[in-house]
């Protein structure tokens, strides 16, 4: 906004400053300044416009690039065949160290592991980064996937991965 | 005003105002666009479609594992109703509503012809065997007003016992027989990640025999055989002379948990 009142300001000094100079006989400076000013009212527009352009670096793009990320890594670990076995097996420990490995290293993580009616599954905590750091991150982004189930038994577990960039 | 005389060059300033207010009003329009879409979970329903997708597929693989290995032909129906209900639990506040129909009747899979009953076919016992499952999806997600999004999901797994091989003795030592197979999953491409612990059954004359396996991509042939141009599981057995024709039965359970069992009789070839 800035950029657009100082440009408006410009242009109504030099028109001021325009009629002077042409009541002097000067229209060779005039038309100079003209085309210079007119340039000026351009580029301030570009200017202004360019302010509420949404860059990569945005938030928005941020927490919708986590949860891509995310979901990717539960699917390649699932694809590996080895997600449904960490679930069905209980081996938390496995879990929290596939997703380290998977996940990029400034990524703070938190998986929680339901049942279809909502119970926690997982007995001890599936993560990597300080409770603090999920609660202060105005970003939090999360991800559902479901495990349908393991070899022969159908027995479908709900996996909430909730991610936060350092 | 006297525009048309010394004060002409002003119209310079004036159609570049006007422009700087097209540039601003075209990007007003355009930015409202914009950012219209951007306020959609566009991301979270893709993400919400693809694991849907991913999840069915592995339904279909449990049933097929539970199919082929406990023979229950209903376990697909059962498993995707089951499927169809938690489904709109776990994506509950998308709208999820998942429907599903199963291949019946006589299907060309990957150069076979198949015959599914509830989603499910096997054809065992033959030199080239298969199991497979087949399942058309539908989903709807009623928030973001996506009806009749439809997705085919399709296992398969074949088993082609080619030949057998007869290997000479050196001196007095036996000689060794090797039965060579080829297994397939869904594209169809070679499957060449399997263990000698996924071999479960290997039968010579319906009688239960030791053996190696040998894993290796076979693109020489031998004898009068050509090249199979394949990847090769061999399981080889010792024997004092040719035995001249091998009749085996062969089981596999792959790393899915799908079973398929082949047989066949098979003159060998000296490699």
């Amino acid at each position: 906004m800035l950029p657009m009142c100082f440009g408006i300001v410009v242009v109504v000094i030099v028109c001021m400053g325009l009629g002077r100079l042409c009541k002097r006989g000067k229209r060779g400076q005039v038309r100079v300044i003209e085309a210079v000013m007119a340039s000026l009212v351009v580029v301030f527009a570009v200017a202004f416009i360019d302010l509420f352009a949404l860059t990569p670096v945005s938030p928005k793009y941020e927490s919708s690039d986590l949860e891509k990320i995310g979901f990717n890594v539960l699917r390649d670990l699932d694809e590996e065949e080895v997600l449904a076995r960490f679930v069905n097996n209980a081996e938390w420990e496995n879990m929290t160290a596939a997703l380290a490995a998977s996940l990029p290293t400034d990524v703070y993580f938190n998986l929680t592991v339901f049942d279809v009616a909502g119970r926690i599954v997982n007995d001890q905590a599936i993560g990597y980064g300080a409770a603090r750091v999920f609660s202060n991150s105005p970003y939090v982004a999360s991800v559902t996937y479901v495990v349908p189930g393991y070899q022969m038994v159908y027995r479908p577990r709900v996996l909430v991965l909730q991610l936060v960039r350092s | 005003m006297k525009l048309g005389s010394n004060k002409r060059g002003q119209f310079i300033v004036i159609a570049a105002l006007l422009i700087a207010i097209m540039i601003i009003s075209a990007s007003a329009v355009m930015f409202g666009a914009v950012t219209y879409f951007k306020h959609e979970r566009w991301e979270e329903y893709i993400i919400v479609i693809d694991g849907v997708k991913a999840g069915t597929r592995n339904v279909l693989e449990l049933s097929l594992a539970n199919y082929t290995q406990a023979l229950n032909s209903s376990v697909l129906k059962t498993n995707l109703d089951s499927w169809r209900q938690d489904v709109k639990k776990a994506y509950s506040g998308f709208g999820v509503i998942f429907d599903y129909s199963l291949a019946s009747g006589l299907y060309s899979v990957y150069g076979m012809s198949l015959t599914y009953s509830q989603g499910l076919a096997r054809t065992w016992n033959q030199q080239i065997s298969s199991s497979a499952a087949n399942a058309t999806a539908r989903l709807n997600i009623t928030s973001v007003g996506l009806n009749g999004y439809s997705f085919v999901s399709t296992l398969f797994l074949k088993m082609n016992i080619t030949d057998v091989l007869w290997y000479r003795g050196q001196g007095q030592n036996p000689g060794t027989v090797g039965v060579r197979v080829v297994m397939y999953a869904e594209g169809p491409v070679f499957l060449s990640n399997l263990q000698k612990s996924n071999f479960v059954l290997f039968q010579i004359g319906g009688q239960n025999q030791t053996f190696s396996l040998v894993r290796y991509y076979e693109s020489t042939g031998h004898g009068s055989n050509p090249a199979l141009n394949a990847y090769v599981y061999e399981l080889q057995y010792s024997s004092q002379n040719d035995p001249g024709t091998v009749t085996a039965t062969i089981s596999v359970v792959d790393n899915r948990g799908i079973k398929v069992t082949g047989q066949a009789t098979l003159n060998t070839v000296t490699a």
